[in-house]
């Protein structure tokens, strides 16, 4: 059996750090938390970690920037930044501290362990596989890295938005999700107002990938509350 | 129209209507001198060959003869030939002719009305009267003429003069009246585009600066309220971010059956959503005493009684946290006019700032006492033994949303609304907040309010 990833988090919100610890926990990582920078060099110094979630704004006197300086000094593990503000420069500078990655607050947990997962693979090159970098369902092959899908071994061409829904829902299969959430994932913060817009391209999404659009077997609608994976038979 | 057109308008509409005036005046003034002089004259001159006749009588006893004798005499005169003197008649009291003297070939025009009549006395009586024409007369109106007339254009030319220089002066003059009125301008446009930062100059101590200093102060006040709203919105969204954060991780939980919906893993979404609404009540709080729409319902109010019991309702949580609670008192009493509600907030919010903020073992002790300054006030402090809080942080304790780093680590940290809102609540009271604190050893906040 492979050895678990750990991750260490660090964040001076309990409540975060909490919440944080169960998602990742829940998702099969062994997760360390601390609130303060000098806990979060000592934890990189003593545990054998893999990937440090580090929160920007930290109290007492180390600031997430300098962490990440201090980390880089004894060690190479992945970090990623979680950060409050969205001001291009601010990422370029974390980028340049030695961060490989950055989520901004209010950050969903989705999208906070999507990145985990590819800054994992970038960094553990050679290790084994994840099994996340290929979703087999029913017939359907889809590749989430490489923005592929495959139907029978063939290929079919999606747009991004309809390869972003086929993602979410694939990845979660039986997962109920609103028409909102979804065109948060496909259309992005600045669309949500457009949620019927949603069905269109679900629609889209049917005729390129079901056998039958008008029974579809994978693109299922829950009636008054959104979409969900089918699982096939 | 512009102010400048104006003004430009009034002074030149003022010189024209002078130089008017000047001109009708020097006019009239100049023709009844001129007239005043050639009656003058002409009196003169007749009395002169009145004379000249009355001695003739006076020598002849008789007019006859005179006609030569007078000639003579004008011959005679200074002016000799030369004498504008034309006619003289002399007419016998009844009214008929008794000699005309002619002197000049042309005789005088019959409806001549510049004959001078001067009565002829001898010994006292009136014996006849002479009507004198002398043409010295005319070449004085002549005078006259071309004197007004002369007056006349020196005036015109005047003004002219006078109304180009001042038109030009005045055009200058009203440019430089309304420059400030102009900066004051652009400086209003400049706001009204949004930069908040315009300061207008205006160099001179009169209406124009004042109202430039208004303007200044106006737009200083404005930028400082965005700047405020500003930082709010900021605020609100920060704080905003991590409950969301929160509920959002553990829905998603939720949702991808990582966790089971029960009521464990809802708590912590209770928790946050409760935590929004604390936020949304306490800005909303926040919002209504800093523009004063906050209603307070005053009475009177002994602060000894009141602050027993108030200390006493905190009993049971300062014993579950292992805190001593105390109060004492230096007056024996004293009356408050408060909204009893509102100053229970403001209490209670030190009070729970210093129950979380001291450790167990610790103490926590309210003292009413008299306060030296100002005078008719009393004050109460609110002393822990505490955790404190760093000199550079004091300050801002009472900004909306501030935390000490101490307290933003901690696991139970509130919004940091509350010593804000305190401090706007004391301040509607007519009273003050203010902080002592020893980093390591304890935090006083004394509140001072007026006594009634
Ligand atoms: N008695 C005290 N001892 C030490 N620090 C204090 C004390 N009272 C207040 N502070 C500091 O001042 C900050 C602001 O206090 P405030 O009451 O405004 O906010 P809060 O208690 O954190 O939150 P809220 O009152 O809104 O629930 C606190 O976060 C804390 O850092
Ligand atoms: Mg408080």
């Amino acid at each position: 059996m492979p050895e678990r990833t750990r991750i260490l988090v660090v964040d001076d919100e309990s409540r975060v750090r909490s919440m944080i610890h169960q998602y990742l926990t829940a998702e099969g990582y062994d997760v360390t938390t601390v609130g303060t920078g000098h806990e979060a060099l000592e934890a990189v110094r003593r545990d054998d970690v893999q990937l440090v979630i580090l929160d920007w704004m930290l109290p007492g006197g180390l600031n997430g920037l300098e962490v990440c300086r201090e980390i880089r000094k004894i060690s190479s593990v992945a970090v990623i930044m979680l950060t409050a503000k969205t001001e291009e420069t601010d990422m370029i500078v974390g980028l340049e501290m030695g961060a490989d990655d950055y989520v901004t607050k209010p950050f969903r947990m989705r999208e906070l362990t999507a990145r985990i997962r590819t800054v994992l693979r970038r960094t553990q090159q050679g290790g084994e596989a994840s099994p996340a970098n290929v979703l087999t369902r029913g017939s359907l092959v889809i590749e989430p890295d490489k923005f592929t899908v495959r139907k029978d071994g063939e290929d079919v061409i999606l747009t991004p938005a309809e390869f972003k829904i086929l993602v979410t829902l694939a990845t979660r299969p039986g997962v109920v999700f609103s028409r909102l959430q979804l065109s948060e994932v496909a259309l992005g913060d600045d669309y949500i107002h457009y949620e019927r817009s949603i069905d269109t391209h679900i629609s889209h999404l049917r005729k390129k990938i079901e056998s039958n659009p008008s029974q579809p077997e994978y693109i299922q609608t829950v009636y008054g509350i959104g979409y969900r994976f089918g699982v096939p038979v | 129209m512009s102010v400048r057109l104006k003004i430009w308008i009034a002074m030149a509409g003022l010189i024209l209507w002078m130089s008017g005036c000047y001109l009708v005046i020097s006019h009239i003034f100049t023709e009844s001198q001129f007239r005043h002089f050639t009656t003058e004259a002409r009196i003169q001159s007749a009395t002169r060959w009145a004379t000249v006749i009355e001695r003739y009588y006076e020598e002849h006893g008789s007019f006859t003869g005179v006609e030569p004798a007078v000639k003579n005499a004008v011959i005679q005169s200074p002016y000799g030939t030369g004498t504008s003197l034309e006619e003289i008649t002399l007419i016998s009291p009844n009214g008929s002719q008794i000699a005309k003297i002619a002197l000049s070939p042309t005789p005088p025009d019959p409806d001549d009305t510049t004959g001078v009549p001067v009565p002829i006395m001898v010994n006292g009586k009136k014996i006849a009267s002479a009507i004198v024409y002398d043409r010295v007369i005319e070449g004085l109106e002549l005078l006259q003429e071309t004197t007004l007339q002369s007056v006349a254009n020196a005036t015109l030319v005047g003004l002219l003069l006078t109304a180009v220089i001042s038109l030009i002066a005045g055009g200058w003059l009203s440019r430089l009246i309304t420059k400030p009125l102009r900066n004051i301008m652009g400086g209003i446009r400049q706001i009204a585009r949004g930069d908040l930062n315009t300061q207008v100059r205006v160099r001179s101590r009169d209406e124009f600066s004042r109202l430039a200093d208004a303007l200044n102060d106006m737009s200083m006040k404005l930028a400082q309220a965005v700047q405020t709203r500003r930082r709010l919105v900021a605020d609100v969204a920060h704080e905003l971010r991590t409950p969301i954060t929160i509920i959002q991780g553990q829905l998603d939980l939720i949702q991808d059956g990582l966790q089971p919906a029960e009521p464990s893993s809802l708590l912590p979404i209770q928790d946050e959503v409760l935590r929004l609404r604390t936020l949304i009540d306490e800005l909303h709080q926040l919002a209504l005493a800093e523009s004063h729409q906050l209603k307070l319902h005053m009475t009177r109010m002994e602060l000894v009684e009141w602050l027993s019991q108030l200390v006493e309702k905190f009993k049971p949580e300062a014993l579950l946290r292992g805190i001593d609670i105390g109060f004492t008192t230096e007056v024996e009493s004293a009356y408050v006019s408060a909204d009893s509600h509102r100053l229970t907030q403001v209490f209670a919010n030190l009070i729970s700032n210093a129950l979380r903020y001291t450790p167990e073992q610790g103490a926590i002790h309210l003292t009413l006492r008299e306060n030296p300054e100002p005078q008719k006030t009393v004050a109460i402090d609110v002393t822990d033994t505490g955790t404190g809080i760093p000199k550079e942080q004091v300050d801002h304790i009472f900004d909306r949303f501030y935390r000490t780093e101490e307290a933003r680590s901690r696991e139970s940290g509130g919004l940091g609304l509350g010593l804000a809102i305190a401090k706007e609540l004391a301040e509607l009271h007519g009273g003050k907040i203010s902080v002592a604190s020893e980093p390591g050893r304890g935090s006083t906040f004394t509140i001072t309010l007026p006594l009634k």
